[in-house]
């Protein structure tokens, strides 16, 4: 198993344990839409992509068709539907359904007949645009759905993966896209359910939803809260005991490291309850000290240095904090929060009443923070510990604490 | 040494004089990661990062030929090396271009069919509207991998130029989107610093890429790529001139920051002896060096200039109240820059005093090149005499000026005046000098610690590192009961120091190590025979060579409110008691017993030390800073341990008669316990005279000597054994 940082983990990187997930999916698919939920570097683009390689590999013997389309750099619905329309043409193209193809396209078709022998070249794509360009959204959505609602001619159910779909919703925003990001969405979202609720009882495509922007608060600020409650959430956990030490074996056995056994329970104890990725950092900082034999005493001196000087992504949890909560007072609320339970776990109501009653923040504003704090994967109410709030891992609680100067 | 252009070598060239255990570790980690299995998409995008002569063109050019000539990478790749800086892309759709362009001229050397097909596609770009190139471009790549079965191996340089300035937001997540999900394209880049897109959040190649920085090269790497530049010369004649210049090559790779570039074009003065010469040769290099700062001050945001430019002008190690009062800025707003300019490499921490950090250049012969372009220190010369003093010891200073005037020459002489000024200087300012030297020292510290934390660190590290391998190395050794008890002793000593002390430590951690060696051997053996050999072979000559070195940076980084002891090691080994005696007052009783025994340990050594050589007033010295040290820390009854010592020295041969007769006669003025050392003395020696008698009279003190006298036989004895 090896350590990457960056990209999505997928085959014999990807953590055995956490392959129940990409079953999971499979599952759910099989009848619905479904948005996978977790904080950022949960892994969720990882459980997709996962996903999608199986099917790949498992070829004619997957029970899905897979579109993975990366919406990173969409910024308008045009591009969107190109994509989509790109993906969909190749789709029937590849499935030897070009008659079918003729019939759903209709006047459209003229217009692609004589390229399809080379669909899958620059060209094409070319030749596409060329044909859809100035294609107001109305346009596409006629282009559109004659080709999902065909999608029941295919032996197969298709699941049309959208990564980094919220990421594409804030970047409408951006000035490309004429109709602004609250209309732009607005569009986009009513036309997809549509597309789901039309596909309801026959089943022939499911959409699945992912991003390192939490999907569901996206639209509840755009005032387009419940446009997705038709679609299953797919939530990423944090890493059980045994996980953790699964993937800390996993790492440290691909680059010969040898971890003292009180080493290892240390590790395990950091990166439990959080996410594989801070396996990783922790992985990547024993590497960097160029260490082989790694004791306890050791070990505790690499993950101070780290907290103090690590290049690692925990730094977002600052910085990220002013995109989350946009009230100062209310950021303020959240750094004391914070920095308060760096030292012990608190009930919710208790920690108001010491460190906060006195700045004259009213409980509902407080619990509102609480609740963005864990949404966005900074704390958890433990129910091991009579709900209690409570850092989601002690590796990030280490970390503030050494940020914020209490450690 | 600047037109060095790693392009223009050839692969062995290239890995031959490839220098740095990391550097290696980065090359064969990617060539690893290149070498994909059946049905494997490569894993992750790299970016190498480290200042501007660090090593990275090296790398890459070498990576590029390794899999160009492997086999079986070059048919899982297209290696295309960009230019090291990239000119005309100045857009995604731009650099794009010239990407596949040069894969199709790689193609076409090839003789593939596909390059032909690939030509015409290229030059239809131009008939595409510019905002859809980027995607038929993604577009292009794909199908080239899909044509050919291999995937793009982009190298590319100065990515902080492209990603950081040149391509927009909006390009950069369309890049970073086709990265993420097509195979076609890996992208290993280099850059200067861990620039702005790759370390805000709110950019798509946040975390992205994995970084790996080119650490600054060791002491060792530099004398080995020193050394590979030697090449005119054969091995026997290479060892000899990296013997003699040993301490230049310390102050080079202090000097350089461990930057391999730098320590080329420095390379130059190890050949030279301190004359006339080295002056052209010094004003020539900083000359050449000019473009290549020029270009590091291009490529640091204007912000940080100011800051990087005080540090340069003035003192050499400033806090950030004195920058602040220098550019008449908010300390606030400076500290925020200095730990900017501190994150990306630029400066370091030197030193801390009292509740402030000093900072540094990291790359102190910037400061030289600075003073030098800029006039009004050039005519003060400042800069000159910094550099003397970089380069040569203050002994070889002062050596060069009496040549000078002996020679009785007016200073009408440009060189003989920077001689006599750099001296005068050195004398008139020590607190300067200091610091200059402490900014040379220890430039792979990073972290602002205080002297005791770096004490204390050091010193637990080392035995909570090394006790587990000592106590199974010892453990091993109590298996064999052949040994005496010095031989033993011996050998746990010997455990100690392979233990203790790395290639890699500075002289400070060897010295500690050799001292609490020593002094646990002579406590255990009161061998005083091996303790002072051991001393003269190991801690003397720490102590003739860097003594200079290690009380610069012990005096400039202690903080008085902040000793816990070991400092006073440091000082007697060096033989300053004045500040011995000065950390012993301001601790007191708070100093560790076991850094007391080892201090008694060690100033006996000296003394007899002095004594076996007649070196009668360093003894005298020694003999003294013993006195008042036992004095101060109220344990008196020390100074019979002394003469215990002295005794048995004489006995055996070590010092002579004279020299505790000389001793006495010291001391007897000021010190009326000596009475006690010469009526020992006395029955030892000339156990029937009438004082002997008449001593030994008492049941105590024959007693006394009896036992004394059982000691100094056993001690005859084990000095007879072999």
């Amino acid at each position: 198993m090896e350590n990457i940082t960056g990209s999505a983990v997928t085959a014999g990187n990807y953590l055995t344990s956490r392959l129940f997930l990409v079953d999971e999916l499979r599952k759910l698919v099989l009848g619905h839409s479904v948005i996978i939920e977790a904080p950022r570097r949960f892994g969720k683009t990882s459980v997709l992509k996962e996903f999608v390689r199986q099917e790949g590999a498992s070829g004619e013997g997957s029970r899905f068709h897979v579109l993975f389309l990366e919406l990173e750099g969409v910024s308008s619905l045009d591009q969107f539907c190109f994509k989509l329309y790109r993906s969909l043409i190749e789709l029937y193209v590849v499935r030897r359904c070009g008659e079918w193809l003729k019939t759903l396209m209709h006047e459209s078709w003229n217009a692609i007949a004589s390229r399809i022998p080379f669909v899958g070249l620059p060209e094409f794509e070319l030749e596409l645009r060329e044909k859809t360009r100035n294609s107001d959204f109305a346009t596409w959505k006629e282009r559109i759905n004659p080709l999902l609602a065909g999608l029941s001619k295919l032996d197969k159910r298709v699941v049309i993966a959208f990564d980094e779909f919220p990421d594409m919703l804030l970047n409408l925003s951006g000035g490309v896209e004429p109709l602004g990001f609250k209309g732009a969405t607005d569009a986009l979202t009513a036309w997809l359910r549509s597309v789901r609720q039309e596909q309801l009882g026959a089943s022939h495509c499911s959409f699945v939803f992912c991003g390192s922007v939490n999907l569901r608060k996206t639209l509840e600020e755009a005032g387009l809260g419940k446009r997705m409650n038709d679609a299953e959430i797919l939530r990423v956990p944090p890493m059980k005991p045994e996980e953790a030490r699964l993937l800390l074996q996993g790492l440290a056995g691909h680059y010969g490291l040898l971890l003292e056994h009180a080493a290892l329970d240390f590790m395990v104890d950091k990166t439990a309850d959080g996410p594989p990725y801070y396996g990783q950092v922790l992985i990547k900082a024993v590497r960097d000290s160029r260490r082989r034999e790694i004791s306890f005493e050791l070990l505790q001196g690499i993950y101070d240095a780290m907290l103090h000087n690590g290049d690692h992504d925990l730094n977002h949890f600052d910085s990220r904090l002013d995109d989350y909560i946009l009230s100062q007072q209310e950021l303020t609320c959240s750094r004391v929060v914070l920095r308060t339970l760096c030292g012990d776990d608190w009930h919710e109501r208790e920690l108001y009443d010491a460190a906060i009653a006195d700045t004259r923040l009213d409980y509902a504003t407080y619990r509102k923070v609480v609740d963005r704090l864990v949404y966005e994967g900074y704390l958890k109410r433990d129910t091991a510990n009579a709900g209690k709030l409570s850092f989601i891992s002690p590796l990030l609680r280490d970390w503030w604490a050494c940020k914020a100067g209490v450690k | 040494m600047y037109a060095y252009n790693p392009r223009k070598k050839s692969s062995e060239e290239l890995s031959q004089s490839l220098v740095g255990a990391d550097r290696w570790d980065i090359l064969n980690g990617i060539l690893g990661e290149l070498a994909l299995k059946k049905g494997e998409s490569p894993k992750q995008h790299w970016m190498l990062v480290g200042a501007r002569g660090m090593g990275k063109s090296h790398l890459l050019t070498l990576l590029h030929h390794k899999v160009c000539a492997d086999k079986k990478l070059s048919k899982l790749w297209i290696p295309v090396l960009f230019p090291e800086e990239i000119r005309m892309a100045g857009d995604l759709a731009k650099f794009l271009e010239r990407a596949i362009s040069e894969v199709q001229r790689d193609l076409e050397r090839e003789k593939s069919p596909v390059a032909v097909d690939l030509k015409e596609k290229i030059v239809g770009i131009r008939t595409i509207r510019h905002d859809e190139r980027v995607e038929y471009l993604f577009s292009l790549m794909t199908w080239i991998r899909r044509e050919t079965g291999r995937h793009i191996l982009l190298i590319a340089e100065n990515l902080q130029q492209l990603l950081g300035k040149k391509i927009s937001l909006i390009d950069q997540k369309k890049l970073r989107a086709f990265l993420q999900s097509e195979d076609a394209l890996l992208l290993i880049g280099s850059a200067t610093t861990i620039f702005t897109a790759l370390h805000d959040h709110s950019h798509p190649f946040y975390h992205f890429f994995h970084i790996r920085r080119l650490q600054e090269l060791s002491f060792e790497d530099i004398k080995t790529l020193v050394g590979n530049l030697l090449s005119g010369h054969d091995k026997q004649e290479r060892t000899r001139i990296m013997t003699e210049n040993e301490a230049r090559l310390r102050v080079i790779h202090s000097f350089t920051g461990g930057n391999p570039r730098m320590a080329v074009f420095l390379s130059d003065i190890i050949k030279t002896d301190i004359n006339e010469e080295m002056i052209h040769i010094m004003d020539r290099i900083l000359d050449e060096l000019t473009p290549y700062f020029e270009a590091i001050i291009n490529d640091t945001p204007e912000y940080l200039h100011d800051i990087i430019n005080t540090l340069a002008a003035f003192e050499p190690a400033q806090s950030p109240k004195e920058i602040a009062e220098h550019l008449e800025m908010e300390q606030g707003t400076v500290r925020n820059y200095l730990k900017q300019a501190k994150e990306s490499g630029y400066v370091r921490v030197a030193f801390s005093r009292g509740k402030s950090n000093y900072y540094c250049l990291n790359e102190y012969l910037y400061r030289a090149w600075f003073q030098m372009r800029d006039s009004g220190h050039r005519e003060d010369m400042r800069w000159l005499m910094e550099l003397m003093m970089f380069l040569y010891s203050r002994e070889h200073i002062l050596a060069e000026k009496e040549r000078i005037e002996k020679l009785e020459i007016n200073a009408g002489n440009y060189y003989h005046q920077l001689v006599m000024q750099t001296y005068d200087f050195m004398v008139t300012n020590p607190a300067f000098c200091a610091a200059v030297n402490t900014c040379i020292q220890q430039p792979n510290v990073r972290e602002n610690k205080s002297a005791k934390d770096q004490m204390a660190a050091l010193i637990d590290l080392r035995i909570k590192n090394v006790k587990k391998e000592i106590k199974n190395r010892v453990e091993e050794l109590n298996k064999s009961d052949k040994f005496n008890k010095r031989e033993y002793m011996k050998k746990v000593v010997q455990i100690i120091i392979d233990c203790t002390i790395d290639k890699n430590d500075n002289n400070i951690s060897i010295l500690i190590s050799h001292l609490l060696a020593i002094s646990l051997y002579f406590k255990n053996t009161y061998d005083i025979n091996t303790s002072v050999d051991y001393y003269s072979n190991n801690i003397l000559s720490l102590q003739k060579n860097y003594k200079h070195e290690i009380l610069s940076v012990i005096n400039t980084n202690v903080n008085i409110d902040k000793l816990n002891g070991i400092e006073l090691l440091v000082y007697v080994a060096m033989e300053d008691y004045d500040h011995a005696l000065n950390i012993v007052r301001k601790l007191k009783n708070k100093i560790d017993n076991k850094i007391i025994t080892a201090f008694f340990s060690v100033i006996k050594i000296q003394i007899v030390y002095h004594a076996n050589k007649h070196n009668y007033d360093q003894m005298f010295a020694s003999y003294d800073a013993l006195l008042s040290i036992c004095q101060e820390i109220g344990q008196d009854d020390k100074e019979f341990s002394l003469y215990f010592t002295l005794i048995i020295s004489e006995k055996i041969g070590l010092i002579t008669e004279e020299s505790i007769e000389t001793l006495i006669k010291h001391s007897i003025p000021t010190n009326k316990k000596i009475f006690i050392l010469a009526q020992l003395w006395t029955c030892i020696k000339e156990p029937d005279s009438e004082l002997a008698q008449k001593l030994m009279a008492e049941p105590p003190v024959k007693k006394l000597i009896g036992q004394i006298r059982a000691v100094l036989d056993d001690a005859v004895e084990q000095e007879k054994l072999p």
